[in-house]
Formats: C-alpha cells, structure tokens, sequence
C-alpha cells in the first residue's frame, strides 16, 4: 500500500526549492521579457538556448526512467519546472515533449525513442487535438511542433513518425506555436497495437502538470500587480491603498493559494499514482485554467495604460493564460469529466414539445 | 453605460474564444497595425479578446466609472481625498 496523497506534505521540500531555483536562474538567463516578446515579431531567440539550458540541466528526461538515461524524478519535480515557465511565459518543448509525449512511451515501456528525449536531443509530440482530454483521432493541427517524433494515434495503435512536413500557424499564443501537419513523407513505426490507455494517461497527466503552468501565470501577475499597485500613486497616494483594490487583490490571493493547492494535490496524486489522480486532475485544471486567465486579466485591468501596452509583460501572461485555459482540455470539459468521476447524475435532456400551429 | 458595455464585451469576447476551442487557439496576424479606424468586428476572436481589454480602461476606467456613479447617481460620500483644491506641485510625492 503506497501512501495516499491524502496524507503527504503538499510543501515544497530542499531538492524542490533547488530545481526550482536552477530553472528559474536558466529561465532569467535565456528568456527576458524583451526577447520573448520578440517572438511575436517572428523572431525566436529563446526556445532554443533555453533548451540547452534544460538539456544540461538534465530537465527532459525528469520523467524517464534511469536505466534509460532520465532522472526517474516524479510528476511533482516536473511540476516546479512548469510552475517557473508559467511564471516567464516562457517557450519550451517541456510540456509536449518531456511531460505528454514521454509519458505515454514511459507507459508502452518503450525503450527506442527515450534515451534521445531524455538527453534534450530530440524532442517528440503527441498528434491529437490542442484541446483533447482522451485519446482520440490525430489531427493536422497540434502543438508542440516542429518535433523529431510524432506520435500519432491510429484506432488503438500508436505510430512513431519521423520527417513529416511541419508548416507553423499563428497562435494566440505565440510562447506555444501551433504548426500545420502532414504525414505524407514522413517514416512510420509502430510503438504499440494497444495504446489508447496510455496516451489517456499522457493527456491526464499533461492536464494536472499544465496546472502547475497556471499557478506560476497566476503568481507572477498577482505579485506583479501587487508590486505595482504599492508604489503606483495617483490621487495624491499610493493606489494600492484604496480598499476597493486591496479588496480584488486579497480576493485574488485567495484564489491563487486554491490554485496552487489544487495544482500540488494532482501532481501529488500522478506521483504515487494514486486512484484520486483523474479527480485530482480535473479539479486542478478546471480550476487553475480560470485562476490563471482571471489573475492575467486583473493584472492588465490593475496596471491601467501600462498593463495594454506591447514593452509590459502582462500582454504575454494574458495570451498564455488564455491559451492554457483551453489546452489539454477546457474548464467545462475538466467539470463535465469530474462529474462524472464523482457519481453526478448526466443532464436529462427533456424532449421539448413543439406546439402544433394553430389553424 | 460605458462601464456595462466594457463588461459585456469581455465577456462576450471570451465565450468566442472558449466556444472555437482548436480554432480559438489560433490567431490571424501578429504584424504590427496603427488602424485609423475602430476595425473590432472586421478581426478574429482572439484579436477581440484581447482588444476588448482595454474597453475598462481607455476613456475612463470602470473602476473610475463606478466612482462616479456611486457618488454623483447614487450621492454617496466622497472618499478623503488630499489631492483635492491642492496644486500639483505641492502634492505629496
């Protein structure tokens, strides 16, 4: 009997504060505000170092067993890293690649594509739908590329593709591009027959460590604002101290501490996986995916003219937030799956009787 | 009603975005405009989205709105304000 997450400490302990530290110094390092808005003028000059930066940091193969060459590190470790790019806004393949994509092979116990994840060398994506929750049919559409793999659902089976033809799109959120796919030319293996409940649990686990993302979006705009709101004066005084304010902000702190609580109980639960995981998870991101788009939004509204301009951040964590809300699932989505997790009975659907016309 | 019109239209600029889904991650162009006319229906919904924003906050804020109707409609007390009948320069900085 392993122990439930019921009764673990949520706090971070010494080995979390470090790799969050490491991957906050390399996040301050290879991706400033300016630069990562220079991506929106279609020139990226972050994704790469920054990847080497985790490559070296050994961060891509966190979730990779050992005897594979990765950290054999938990949900919990990979949700530090995700909670710091949230907080810069910050692209990386980090998500799609080292948490979705390897999840699912960790899953298949394959052993052919993970050693060159895990060392950063190449990265892989899984093919579904931007916003699927379950394993469904591959999609042209998908995030996470250019990648050297694809993993492309087929019925039950799962494909490895190598050398298909990417074509970007412009995304809402220009920190995690969307791209155009076609398979045509590209070199098919087959990982496994029988990979429906794997690639279920990548989108899970995808789902309940994005949530981590959204509480490091939601923290840098709750602390931004509040910075910003202690030393911004108009009125003859500083503007923080109207009650009307301090009232949202304190409202707004609540929220994110629920978030973040939320978003450490699901990355507890994929951890020791737990039977609580799938509830843990759609709770978490039901609930971070708002927390985060909320704490973006009143950071923006809080900062006045500044908050709308393209030299503050805030535009590049209101795109991320907005985006992530819809990522991996949508809140209704994570609800209407939780609901039926917890026993909630389906909506009946009355027939609605049309009356006849009258004559 | 600027104060309604901005709720509602963030509001409603966020239900497009939630409903598209995959489309609504998706964005037209990101090129630099200086429009010389207000072209809010002629673009996608995450250009809306985003644009609506400012709707609380050019013009008069809605937190600045609900002031003035809390005091001037509704007549209710002022807050204390030190920077009333003051100059600028000699307000405290």
């Amino acid at each position: 009997m392993t122990t439930s997450p019921a009764s673990v400490s949520l706090l971070a302990d010494d080995v979390e504060e470090d790799l969050r530290a490491s991957v906050r110094r390399a996040i301050e390092r290879h991706a400033p505000t300016e630069r990562v808005t220079a991506i929106y003028d279609g020139t990226d000059e972050v994704t790469a170092p920054l990847w080497s930066a985790f490559a070296g940091l050994g961060l891509p193969g966190l979730l990779v067993p050992e005897s594979l060459g990765g950290a054999g590190a938990t949900a919990r470790e990979a949700a530090a890293v995700l909670e710091e790019l949230g907080r810069a806004a910050a692209p990386s393949p980090f998500l799609t690649s080292s948490v979705v994509a390897t999840t699912a092979l960790v899953a298949l116990g394959d052993t052919e594509i993970l050693p060159a994840l895990a060392s950063g060398e190449q990265t892989a994506a899984l093919l579904v739908r931007p916003t699927a929750l379950r394993h469904g049919p591959a999609t042209t559409t998908a995030v996470g590329l250019p990648a050297d793999v694809l993993l492309v659902p087929e019925g039950d089976a799962l494909y490895a593709v190598r050398g298909a033809a990417t074509a970007p799109v412009s995304s809402l959120d220009m920190t995690r591009p969307l791209a155009e796919v076609s398979l045509g030319g590209g070199e098919r293996t087959l990982v496994s027959a029988d990979a429906a409940a794997a690639v279920d649990r990548a989108l899970l686990t995808g789902a309940g460590l994005l949530a981590a993302e959204q509480v490091g979006v939601a923290r840098w705009a709750l602390e931004t604002t509040v910075a910003y709101l202690s030393v911004r004066r108009q009125f003859g005084r500083v503007v923080g101290g109207f009650q009307a304010l301090k009232h949202r902000l304190a409202d707004l702190y609540a929220e994110v501490e629920q978030a973040d609580a939320a978003a450490r109980y699901a990355a507890a639960c994929l951890a020791t996986d737990d039977p609580d995981a799938p509830v843990a998870v759609h709770v978490a991101a039901s609930f971070c995916g708002e927390a985060a788009t909320h704490a973006a939004e009143e950071a923006i509204q809080l900062h006045g003219g500044l908050g709308m301009t393209w030299e503050h951040p805030a535009h590049l964590h209101l795109k991320r937030a907005k985006a992530d809300e819809l990522l991996l699932g949508t809140p209704e989505a994570h609800r209407a799956a939780l609901a039926v997790l917890v026993d909630l009975p389906p909506p009946v659907v009355e027939p609605v009787e049309t009356p006849a016309p009258e004559r | 009603m600027k104060l309604s019109f901005a709720r509602i239209n963030q509001e409603l600029s966020a239900l497009k975005v939630d409903l598209l889904g995959d489309e609504g991650l998706r964005y037209a162009d990101w090129t630099m405009r200086r429009p010389t006319f207000v072209d809010f229906f002629g673009q996608d919904a995450g250009f809306r989205y985003l644009r609506a924003k400012g709707n609380s906050i050019e013009g008069g804020t809605s937190e600045v709105l609900r002031n003035v109707v809390a005091e001037r409609i509704l007549g209710l007390p002022t807050e204390h304000r030190v920077d009333k009948d003051v100059p600028w320069k000699d307000l405290p900085r």
